[in-house]
């Protein structure tokens, strides 16, 4: 089960739990520096760096302080003790955020793509849809209540448990962004909507921050959207 | 950060504030009891419990009375409780009749008499009473009803306009439009004896009815944006004051907190299902739409000796009022219910969903290509 490996990780018993952590490359503010990150092995033999947590909001306010973004979420409630991952972030803030901290720190930090993120979730048991409706004619409401509802109350970092590479939350109540457009024939430049990923596969729209007010009318959209940073190998 | 969340912390003048200090000694004297020479004899009609349940569901009731006029009993107990209203887990202490925001729908017919207990909870802060908008005197009952905590009061009162109508909770001052938006409101339908009619006049039965309350929420926010947490009911008085001033509620919701009525908790209906919806709205003007149907019949102003409007898009709720619609469900599939300001509708929460099954009819919709690359 995911959640056990959440033991396992405060055990130790994790291998290959390689930290990159906290380099500061010098450049600007010396509080500004990379996430903390493991190394995983990648099907086809590379390797990739990984951030242990997604982004927080304390992390987020640092490049909004430092004018690399111009959004600040509302938090919404009294911040947790401890970081809480940033959410309230749609495609364009991330890509704001990506090309400001590489621009702090020399980096290429990037998010990571459906493929990546389906690797790095590979042990983790995914949600499995139950169609509300089966005629084809009402394909465009079967999504409804497909989906266990989640307790949406927004948690510490760390919190979700630990996948065996040592990458935490992956399946917590904040799905991610990923850096793969919805359909592969449109340009980058041009995408109207990226994969978004979690306990379910879904896709939001560039401008969507808030997918459980935003998405739609209708269907049970994640709780939250926030992300997750990755590094190719140097 | 020293903002004092308590109500200890600035009781006194929380006390001060709401008049409940001398509220408190005029409640409990002795009140004239209803004038015998005025009342029929009530002790030959017969008494029935009324058993409430939680909206948006009604309580079991008659659409046609099969007998005459009878005396309703309703225990209403109030109940001061936190209450969760979004998902970020922002919280208000709500002011409840029966535990629940909405309060809980009551329904009678034309000629029956409502005999409301009306239980202030001990464990309780405040005072409360009600006004019913369908009741006849007194402040619509208001001004005999307030009760300390810790006590009960009994009010009679006779439904003679048949229709919804908004009920809530009036202590007096800042403390009406307080209670209000705190969630201390519900709803009374009167059926007329012989049923609803259509705009023809002909008899209308529906196959089922929910009721759907909407809320106005004004939640203050600290110094950082976050919505503040109080550790008592009344402990925000200071603080949500100018909230309610500008007019500008943070939440809109229906049935108490955002996504009340959606997801596993979306109202269910099927294709041919005559479904009544009453709309209420203590506080607020607002306007429902049914994204996907039609009000086919629509009592906007509430009163059921009215005829109808057919065939409506969109229907207006009044402030202060409530309103009945009627529609039959022609596809299956995911509705949605809204205020149709779609600010309020999707930024505030003012929405719901009905799931309805049965058969799709291609002859009233039908996708005849889908999404394509478009052709030259």
């Amino acid at each position: 089960m995911w959640a056990d490996l959440t033991h396992l990780a405060a055990a130790g018993l994790i291998a290959g739990l390689t930290s990159l952590a906290v380099i500061d490359p010098g450049a600007g503010s010396g509080s500004i520096s990379p996430p903390e990150m493991v190394q995983v092995a990648m099907p086809e033999g590379q390797a990739l760096h990984v951030a242990i947590h997604e982004v927080t909001f304390g992390q987020w306010k640092l490049c909004v302080d430092d004018g690399g973004c111009e959004h600040l979420p509302n938090p919404g409630v009294a911040p947790l003790p401890g970081a809480i991952p940033v959410t309230g972030i749609n495609h364009l803030d991330a890509r704001q955020y990506i090309a400001w901290i590489n621009r702090r720190t020399g980096r290429g930090l990037r998010l990571p793509t459906h493929d990546e993120w389906q690797h790095l979730s590979r042990d983790m048991a995914r949600t499995t849809r139950v169609l509300a409706f089966a005629d084809p004619r009402l394909l465009w409401a079967a999504d409804y209540g497909s989906m266990p509802a989640v307790d949406p109350a927004l948690k510490a970092s760390g919190s979700f448990g630990v996948s065996s590479d040592g990458v935490a939350d992956l399946g917590g109540n904040v799905w991610e962004w990923t850096s793969s457009c919805f359909a592969s024939a449109i340009a980058d430049d041009r995408c109207p909507a990226y994969k978004v990923e979690g306990l379910h596969d879904t896709q939001l729209s560039i401008f969507i921050r808030n997918p459980a007010q935003g998405g739609c009318a209708i269907g049970v959209p994640p709780p939250h959207v926030g992300f997750r940073l990755v590094e190719d190998e140097s | 950060m020293n903002r004092d969340t308590t109500l200890n912390g600035n009781r006194r003048s929380f006390l001060k504030a709401t008049g409940l200090i001398s509220a408190s000694a005029l409640a409990g004297t002795a009140l004239p009891l209803a004038s015998a020479a005025a009342t029929p004899d009530l002790s030959t009609l017969p008494r029935v419990k009324q058993v409430l349940v939680d909206p948006p569901f009604m309580p079991e009731h008659e659409q046609v009375a099969t007998s005459g006029p009878k005396i309703v009993e309703i225990d209403l107990p109030i109940i001061e409780k936190k209450m969760v209203l979004d998902d970020e887990g922002t919280e208000v202490w709500a002011l409840t009749y029966n535990g629940s925001v909405p309060g809980p729908m009551i329904v009678v017919h034309e000629g029956d008499y409502v005999e409301v207990t009306l239980k202030n909870l001990a464990t309780n802060f405040m005072e409360h009473n009600v006004d019913f908008h369908a009741a006849t005197g007194a402040l619509g009952g208001g001004a005999l009803t307030k009760v300390q905590p810790g006590e009960q009061v009994v009010l009679r009162w006779k439904a003679i306009k048949p229709g919804v109508f908004v009920y809530h909770c009036a202590p007096g001052d800042i403390m009406i439009p307080y209670h209000v938006v705190h969630g201390m409101n519900g709803a009374v339908m009167v059926l007329p004896r012989d049923g609803l009619k259509d705009a023809a006049g002909n008899a209308y039965r529906y196959d089922r009815a929910y009721f759907i309350g909407e809320q106005d929420y004004y939640i203050p926010k600290d110094e950082s944006g976050s919505y503040i947490k109080y550790d008592a009911p009344g402990a925000n008085l200071g603080d949500v004051m100018p909230v309610m001033e500008s007019l500008t509620p943070t939440h809109i919701v229906f049935n108490g907190a955002k996504g009340a009525l959606t997801g596993d908790r979306a109202l269910t209906a099927k294709v041919g299902e005559k479904v009544l919806f009453i709309h209420a709205q203590a506080n607020r003007d607002t306007r429902p739409h049914l994204i996907g149907g039609h009000g086919d019949l629509v009592w906007e102003s509430g009163s059921f000796n009215d005829r109808p409007d057919t065939n409506l898009e969109t229907w207006f709720i009044r402030g202060g009022s409530a309103g009945a619609m009627a529609y039959e469900f022609m596809q299956p599939g995911i509705y949605a219910y809204v205020n149709h300001n779609l600010i309020e509708a999707v930024m505030k929460g003012a929405t719901a969903h009905v799931k309805v099954e049965g058969e799709w009819s291609d002859d009233l919709m039908t996708q005849v290509v889908k999404p394509s690359p478009i052709a030259t």
